[in-house]
């Protein structure tokens, strides 16, 4: 894997709510400044997500679709994918089960 | 945040809370092992919190028409199988539920983040209602659930 492919990486742990996710998007920002063209975002420690994560969630994969990238997310629980299908995002975002099903897509 | 005495403290949960996004996560623990109290199932208890958050963060983030410190009252009552929540303030009139619903099939580029919130709560929670009373708002929420089996409540991480 070539630097120019690495993909910048995002692994929140806990809760993604209406408190943090400013927080979050601001961290979503940094690494998506310094890698622009793909992103990981890993849920395998998140216990908890909201709509306000979501929102952060749909920014990200919006950024990374403009920049010509791909954009993965991986590691839902279960409770946590059932936000995302009912949201209807499972349909519009690349979901995979694992970190390294994710990297699979920048090889 | 403050916990109030209940008629029945063994099936009643008071909490009031201020209008601060950062009381979201303690309200939460505290629903969180109250409800475990009665073997509900942890992604019940998720779904719970969830509808509690959308409709409290879309209060705080609204409804007020200064930075004033105002109090939000949850309440938690358990009859049978059901869970009944009843959540009050004193923001400006709102009815959550009267928005049109969003478009879950747009396309990416096509989605917007507004009323998500208040589609999460319909689609998870069994029955949904508003009501002006006085000059306050009262959302009340009711659910049922199937009691945990033993072996579920290891399985799921619910943080």
């Amino acid at each position: 894997m070539s630097d120019a492919q690495t993909p910048a990486l995002l692994h929140p742990s806990g809760r993604l709510d209406a408190n943090n996710s400013a927080q979050f998007e601001k961290d979503m920002l940094e690494v998506l400044d310094r890698s622009p063209h793909g992103m990981v975002m890993d849920f395998s420690e998140l216990g908890y997500v909201s709509s306000a994560g979501l929102r952060v969630v749909l920014l990200a994969a919006k950024k990374v679709k403009a920049a010509g990238g791909t954009f993965v997310l991986c590691g839902l629980s279960p409770s946590v994918s059932e936000v995302f299908k009912i949201s209807g995002f499972l349909s519009i975002l690349t979901v995979v089960p694992d970190r390294g099903a994710a990297l699979a897509r920048f090889s | 945040m403050r916990v109030g005495d209940a008629m029945d403290l063994s099936a009643e949960l008071c909490a009031v809370m201020s209008n601060r996004l950062a009381e979201i996560p303690e309200l939460a623990g505290m629903v969180e092992r109250f409800l475990q109290a009665f073997d509900v199932p942890g992604p019940t208890i998720f779904q719970i919190n969830l509808a509690l958050e959308e409709l409290i963060a879309n209060t705080i983030n609204y409804g007020y028409r200064d930075d004033g410190d105002y109090a939000i009252r949850v309440t938690i009552a358990m009859a049978g199988r059901e869970i009944s929540i009843r959540i009050e303030d004193d923001a400006a009139p709102f009815d959550p539920f009267a928005r049109a619903p969003v478009d879950t099939a747009a396309a990416i580029d096509d989605r917007g983040i507004g009323g998500l919130g208040i589609h999460l709560v319909k689609e998870m929670i069994d029955r949904v209602d508003y009501r002006r009373v006085g000059d306050r708002n009262h959302v009340t929420l009711r659910h049922s659930y199937a009691p945990a089996a033993a072996d579920d409540r290891v399985g799921e991480r619910e943080d």
